[in-house]
């Protein structure tokens, strides 16, 4: 199915997978694809997005909180900052925020799989070759998921919304 | 202004909920890296998971579990 994806889609999901790292989240969900499609900040995807008065900052904040909280740490006495640095030394710069490196062990959550494959899907219903951002899109929003549909819900955007916002792009392209 | 931040976290710590948990929550993934970061050193030194386990106090099953694998993306492997 990968094979499918164009660079740019596979970039989202290089960024979906940092963005489920940043917030050392133990599966990849269909919140951190649709964080991910601002990888390619002029792609159709985003133009949709931004149209309906979505935009990344405000879903960084609006989807579950990213951790650890070098603040929050702080009121333990423990400084963040010192314990990336210290690791570091030891294991070199990055050490800390690489964990689970490159593509291996990558657990989707259900909705998370589900938004690909609708993707995919959605590629082959169209009529289209190749799975771009814009399809990874579209499978987000039909694949039910609840973090998602709560941030949409949030800024009054219906899933129904974003497809026609998406088929406009298309529209426009062609 | 840092020692300001500082000052006012501390002094809220203990009672607000919103930064007692996340404060926790914070650790709990701090502490997941580092183990990860762990295993894998160690991993790399060719400990067995046994050896590994007993370090952190858990089952051999449960490390391995946790480290040994899973599904990949993009099937490029390690």
């Amino acid at each position: 199915m990968f094979e499918r994806f164009t660079q740019e889609a596979r970039a989202v999901l290089v960024e979906a997978r940092a963005e489920c790292r940043r917030r050392h989240d133990r599966m990849l969900g269909a919140g951190h694809l649709l964080l991910g499609l601002w990888v390619n900040p002029g792609d159709p995807a985003v133009r949709a997005l931004e149209r309906l008065g979505l935009h990344r900052e405000d879903l960084l904040d609006q989807l579950p909180g990213s951790l650890p909280d070098p603040d929050a740490l702080r009121t333990l006495g423990i400084d963040l900052d010192e314990v990336r640095r210290r690791v570091e030394a030891a294991f070199g710069q990055g050490a800390l925020d690489q964990t689970s490196g490159g593509w291996t062990r990558v657990r989707f959550t259900p909705t998370g799989k589900k938004a690909l494959d609708l993707a995919f899907r959605s590629t082959l219903e169209l009529g289209h070759k190749s799975v771009e951002p814009t399809h990874v899109l579209l499978g987000i929003v039909r694949a039910d998921d609840t973090d998602v549909a709560r941030v949409l819900e949030l800024h009054g955007v219906a899933p129904g919304d974003v497809r026609q916002a998406v088929l406009a792009e298309f529209a426009r392209a062609a | 202004v840092t020692e300001d931040a500082t000052e006012l976290a501390e002094a809220t710590s203990s009672r607000d909920p919103v930064v007692g948990l996340r404060a926790v929550a914070s650790l709990r993934v701090l502490l997941e890296t580092l183990e990860e970061l762990q295993v894998k050193n160690a991993r790399g030194q060719g400990w067995s998971w046994q050896q590994i386990a007993d370090q952190l106090g858990v089952s051999r099953q449960a490390v391995h579990k946790k480290h040994g694998g899973g599904r990949r993306l993009l099937g490029r492997g390690r």
